[in-house]
This record gives C-alpha cells, structure tokens and sequence, in this order.
C-alpha cells in the first residue's frame, strides 16, 4: 500500500451541484494524471437509494455508498472503516467523498483526521441560482458548511445576475472571511485551473 | 392503491404517521443530529409496484422509492419528470424547500436520469426520457424536501407518481 491518500470532502446543499461537479473533476483528473491515477468515490445519502451513485457510474467510474444517514452523525463511525477498507482494496492516491446535502463537514474531517490520520480538505459547494431564497431559512446548516470550509465554489454563477453573485461572495465572506472563493459555471466542465484551486494545489 | 406494511399489520394502532405504520429510532447523536421516524412500504399504483423508504434526518423529510413498473405500463421516464416538476411544485406551495429531487432508470444500454431542485427552473434531464418503463427497468426515485412533514412529503410523491 503506498501513501495515505488524501481525502477531499466535497459538501454543501442539497441541489448544489455536488455530483456534477465530482464527475467533472474527475475527468479532468484523469485527463491530467493519466489512467494509473486511482480516484476511490465514496457517495453519502440519508436516502436509501442514491441516484447520484448511478450516474458517476453512468460516467464510468466506481462508487463506494454509505446509504440512510450520514457521515457526519449516523454514520460516523463507519467512515473511517470503510476508508480504511478502500485503502487495502484500491490504494487509492485520492478520496472524494460527497457528503449529503444537510452533512456539516467539520465533524467528518475531524474525524478522519483524528482517527484515520487523513489529510483532509472541505471543499463547499453553494448554488449561486437559490442562495437568497434558503440562506435565512436554512442559515443554520449553511454556516455550518461555509465555516470549516478550505475553499468554496460559487456554483451556477451563470444562471444569475453578476449582482447576486457578489451578494454570495460577501455572505460566504461574512461567515469565513479568508475562504478563497471560485466561481464554477453550470454548463462548463472544471478547467485545470479551477481543478487546482479545488485541490488546493 | 394497495400497502403493504411490512412491519405492521393492518389493524396497527400505533398512531405514527397518518398509514399507521412505523419503525421509529430516534437516535442521540454527538452534535445533536437526529435520524428519525424511518420506515419502509409498498405502494400498488395501477402502473408500478412502488417501495418506498420514508425517515426524517434532521429538517430533511426523506422519501426514496425504487420503482418496479408492471409490463406494458405505458409510462415512459418522462412520467417520472413530470412527477419531479408536480413535487417540486406542492412542496413549494406548502411553503417548504426543495433539497432536491432525482429520478433514474436503467435497462442493458439505455439510461435516463433527471433532477429539481424547485419549481421554477424545468428539471435536467440526461439520457433518453423516451425510456418505457417496464419490469426490467431498474428505477429509483428520491425526493427531499426540508419543512415539510414526512408524511405529507410521502403523500405528495404517491400522488405524482400515481
């Protein structure tokens, strides 16, 4: 087994844009590294059935899932099992994992860290198109994946007028004033550029 | 419309839920978050066998279905968008959010998923929305929606998929 990969917790809310993102990352990823490169995927869904799994393996690749609850509370003690699990069996050099859309990030990373001695980054998605409508509503678990967030990705920013984009900005800003913050298109695939911002490379 | 309870017979009096059926654990968790009132049945609609798996996990009332569709059903995938859009809708005008929610359906080659995540915006579609469903169709369906009750999320997805 070589290095410990490095896991990349990729949070935010529900309808963000998590899936498409990972699919387009991972692309890019293995268009970079080349096919040698081995990406483990685990999908988190408090549901009991996770469509997005079935379409990152429409995109070719393989997902690990962790169904009806999440990593973040129910499930948390199986995390760092099932890392250790697709350590053994893949060796992978990275782990993507997509949190559900209502998981607060900070306790997985504690977690991995603290238990699996993973190198971990919260990368935090937010969709530009419905922030005004659920940022009051729902202030509670955003802030909570804003907060502990290593870098946060504007997403749909193409779907809403410049204005509300930097009404997002400012807002993630209040709540974590030094998170480098991109801006990710909903139609276009995650450019290398973006792809390094995301990995903090 | 026929259920089946699982755990529960047709003459349980245990109250929870407005189907009278329940597998409650409401979970104590180290930051305070609670995954609650989960249960599982099977819907008969005059065009699929519908299992449905019901909880609530924290504000997010949950309802995930696998589909099987009865032969020659006459609905293809894009029944199931227009499900997505009437749920979007109700959720919405009950004053609740939508989380998201997701369809998708597979046989040998062919595929086709679609996602909401409100009412204003028509759902994605990926894949071929001409799909008929049938028995050999795997099919899943997952709504989520936050502020809302879970069984009024349940009775808002049996009706759109009816």
């Amino acid at each position: 087994m070589g290095a410990k990969p490095k896991v990349i917790i990729l949070s935010g809310f529900l309808g963000s844009g998590k899936t498409t993102v990972l699919v387009r990352m991972i692309e890019r990823l293995r268009e970079r590294e080349g096919a040698d490169f081995r990406i483990a995927i685990v999908e988190n869904e408090i549901g009991s059935a996770s469509v997005d799994s079935s379409i990152i393996q429409e995109a070719g690749y393989s997902v690990t899932e962790m169904l009806s609850g999440c990593v973040c509370c129910t499930l948390i003690g199986q995390l760092v099992p099932a890392l250790q699990k697709l350590e053994e069996e893949l060796d992978p050099h990275l782990v993507i994992l997509e949190a559900t859309g209502v998981a607060t990030p900070d306790s997985m990373a504690a977690n991995l860290a603290k238990y699996g001695g993973y190198g971990v980054r919260i990368v935090t998605l937010v969709d530009a198109s419905r922030w005004q409508r659920i940022k009051l509503a729902l202030q509670i678990l955003l802030t909570a994946q804003v907060e502990p967030a290593d870098i946060v990705c504007v997403n749909k920013v193409d779907l809403v007028e410049a204005d509300a984009v930097s009404e997002v900005d400012a807002d993630v800003h209040a709540i974590n004033p030094d998170v480098p913050i991109v801006h990710v298109n909903a139609s276009e695939p995650v450019d290398a550029a973006l792809l390094d911002e995301i990995l903090g490379e | 419309m026929i259920e089946t309870h699982e755990e529960h017979g047709p003459d349980c009096t245990c109250g929870c839920h407005d189907h009278k059926h329940h597998h409650d654990h409401d979970h104590a968790h180290n930051h305070g978050h609670h995954h609650e009132g989960a249960h599982e049945r099977t819907v008969g609609l005059a065009w699929a066998d519908v299992t449905l798996e019901s909880h609530v996990h924290e504000q997010a009332s949950t309802v995930s279905a696998t589909i099987r569709a009865h032969v020659g059903s006459g609905k293809t995938f894009g029944a199931l968008v227009g499900a997505l859009q009437s749920i979007a809708l109700q959720v919405e005008s009950c004053g609740a959010i939508v989380g998201h929610i997701k369809a998708y359906a597979r046989v040998g080659e062919e595929f086709a998923h679609a996602s909401a995540t409100d009412a204003q915006h028509e759902p994605a579609c990926d894949g071929n929305i001409e799909l008929a469903l049938g028995p050999d169709v795997q099919c899943q369906f997952v709504a989520i929606a936050l502020l809302i009750d879970l069984a009024e999320l349940e009775r808002i997805v049996v009706g759109a998929l009816g």
